[in-house]
């Protein structure tokens, strides 16, 4: 190369064509951005909140969204590419669960809260298995192939569809989880209301599930993917520990409350993937724009 | 008529797109510019897989980020690194793209085939896509902007790892679709966008330095691209574009406002250009 810083300038002047824009640079941009004060700041964004209720329309809710995608996506495109990703996740959890009612099944020499707790804690603990493995192995393979991108162009909107996938995982480790805790019951019978497995059961699934989706809405994908499964592995240790200190509370817990405290977690979830489901559509433009200096 | 105003983005507070307004008529628009000059940043808020911290785009008028999925239904996107299934066929996936267009699968199959046949897969279309090459997997790629007849189609770097016979084939694929389409493609290979770019923007620093056609911009050199000896000592405002050889002879190819020593001029082109805006950048 040459030893000199060429001039460009006068080239790049020649060039700019009628289309390019003058290099105004900071100033202009500053002449366009006022820095407002918080009740000017506070005044303007009130304004475009009423502007964009009034301008633009809802994005349909959970229901809508279940019934649209179903219908006009079916089952297959929903899970296109991902079907292996389903079978895994499927006889993982079965693996786990058979494992769990195999060991559960040898304890009846174990005095009452220790085959109680044989229990208790892997249903909290495996719960959400097959949603974190299933949901886990999407995430990775979809990241790894690189398809998310593309289908986050495409007229079907991406938020709907991973609604719809959230919900369905959801439902159906509810399904499994249930028919898996019943067996261990009649397996092992503890000596306490099956209402009061299932509420566990529940409650873990749910409340895994919706801490999964606040980790992935704050956090980057590996601690998102690793932060809650460690928080529940360490969660079922330190129930696990201290289970002649819980066994009381457990033993007094009304069966319909424990029931109801899972289902209203359940709710609770349907409710977070509605609120995703009808999200502000000019959420991040609106916080990005023209935010006031602080000094 | 697509328009960005005023836009800007900073990652990491560093500016990668920096108050940029351009307007996009039909025909094939080049964005130009070497790797990190923030091209796919731009392409990737005109698909709306990011949105600008400040500024606006908009198409026909209407918000983008607005018009949500109406928007997105008339876009046809090839991303950098085009994401496959690779153990479904071409037939599948674009099916399967059809289904997430809105488009059912039985209007779709025939569309499927016919946009196949026309990026000349029509032979492998029941194929895993694992066994195709690159330039194929583009092709499938390109087949899956066109599969919901969209009005704007944003290729970003689709030449990338593609042999010379496959990008000449490829161009001419884009130059064919461009009859009443707008298509924004993005390179840092000049020779794409030579013979089928309408316009050519060439970015530096987050903003426009050029928005011209092809011809227009290599006119502008007209008069100021020389061939020169070897061991020519260069001058303040002069710069060294490359070294030829042909016929076992070497000579620099340099950029100059005035008619050098021993200088025999030649007829400038797009790549002198690119080297003129980016020369500093290379060294």
């Amino acid at each position: 190369m040459n030893d000199f810083e060429p001039d460009v300038r006068p080239i790049l002047m020649a060039m700019r064509g009628a289309d390019a824009e003058p290099d105004t640079g900071a100033v202009a941009a500053g002449e366009r951005m006022p820095v407002w004060d918080e009740a000017e700041y506070g005044q303007r964004e009130r304004s475009i909140r009423m502007i964009r209720r009034k301008g633009l329309e809802k994005r349909p809710g959970l229901v809508r969204t279940l019934v649209g995608v179903i219908r006009s996506l079916g089952l297959r495109n929903l899970l296109f590419g991902l079907w292996d990703c389903v079978f895994i996740g499927l006889i993982a959890s079965i693996v786990i669960w058979a494992a769990i009612i195999g060991g559960v099944s040898q304890t009846h020499w174990l005095n009452r809260t220790d085959r109680l707790f044989g229990l208790v804690v892997p249903v909290f603990v495996c719960s959400p298995a097959l949603f974190l493995v299933v949901h886990f192995l999407v995430v990775v393979k979809e990241r790894n192939l690189n398809t998310l991108n593309l289908i986050r162009t495409c007229r079907w909107s991406f938020r709907q569809i991973a609604t719809v996938r959230m919900f369905l995982f959801g439902m159906v480790s509810m399904m499994v989880s249930s028919l898996a805790t019943v067996l261990l019951v009649r397996t092992a019978n503890p000596g306490l209301p099956t209402m009061i497995i299932l509420g566990i059961c529940f409650s873990s699934l749910f409340l895994f599930s919706l801490l999964q989706m606040w980790a992935e809405g704050h956090l980057h994908t590996v601690p998102a993917m690793v932060l809650v499964p460690a928080l529940w592995i360490l969660a079922g240790l330190v129930i696990q520990l201290m289970r002649s200190e819980i066994a009381p509370y457990l033993m007094a817990i009304p069966p319909i409350l424990s029931l109801a405290t899972g289902l209203t977690l359940l709710a609770v979830f349907l409710v977070v993937l509605h609120r995703y489901c009808t999200g502000d559509r000019l959420e991040k433009r609106v916080e990005n724009l023209g935010r006031p200096v602080m000094a | 008529m697509l328009n960005l105003d005023h836009i800007s983005k900073s990652f990491g507070g560093h500016r990668v797109i920096d108050d940029l307004s351009l307007t996009f008529d039909l025909g094939v628009h080049g964005l130009l510019a070497p790797n990190g000059a923030g091209k796919t940043t731009l392409m990737q808020m005109i698909a709306t897989l990011i949105h600008p911290d400040s500024g606006s785009i908009t198409w026909q008028g209407q918000d983008i980020l607005a018009m949500d999925e109406d928007y997105r239904g008339l876009l046809g996107y090839l991303p950098q690194k085009f994401g496959f299934y690779p153990d479904y066929s071409a037939t599948e996936f674009l099916i399967y793209i059809a289904a997430l267009q809105g488009i059912g699968r039985r209007q779709a199959k025939p569309l499927v085939a016919d946009l196949l046949e026309m990026v000349g897969l029509g032979d492998r279309a029941g194929q895993r896509m694992k066994t195709f090459s690159g330039g194929m997997i583009q092709r499938v790629g390109l087949a899956q902007t066109m599969i919901n007849d969209p009005d704007l189609i944003v290729l970003d770097e689709p030449t990338a790892g593609l042999d010379p016979r496959e990008r000449v084939r490829f161009r001419s694929l884009v130059h064919s679709l461009a009859q009443d389409r707008i298509i924004i493609l993005s390179t840092h290979i000049v020779s794409d966008l030579e013979t089928i770019a309408d316009r050519v923007i060439m970015l530096k620093d987050g903003r426009v330095r050029c928005n011209l056609s092809p011809g227009r911009i290599s006119g502008r050199l007209e008069g100021k691209i020389f061939l020169v000896p070897t061991g020519y000592r260069l001058e303040e405002g002069q710069a060294l574009l490359e070294e030829e050889h042909e016929g076992g002879e070497t000579s620099l190819r340099i950029y100059s406002p005035w008619p050098p020593d021993q200088g025999q001029v030649v007829t400038p082109n797009l790549e002198d250009a690119f080297l003129v805006v980016y020369g500093d950048e290379r060294s």
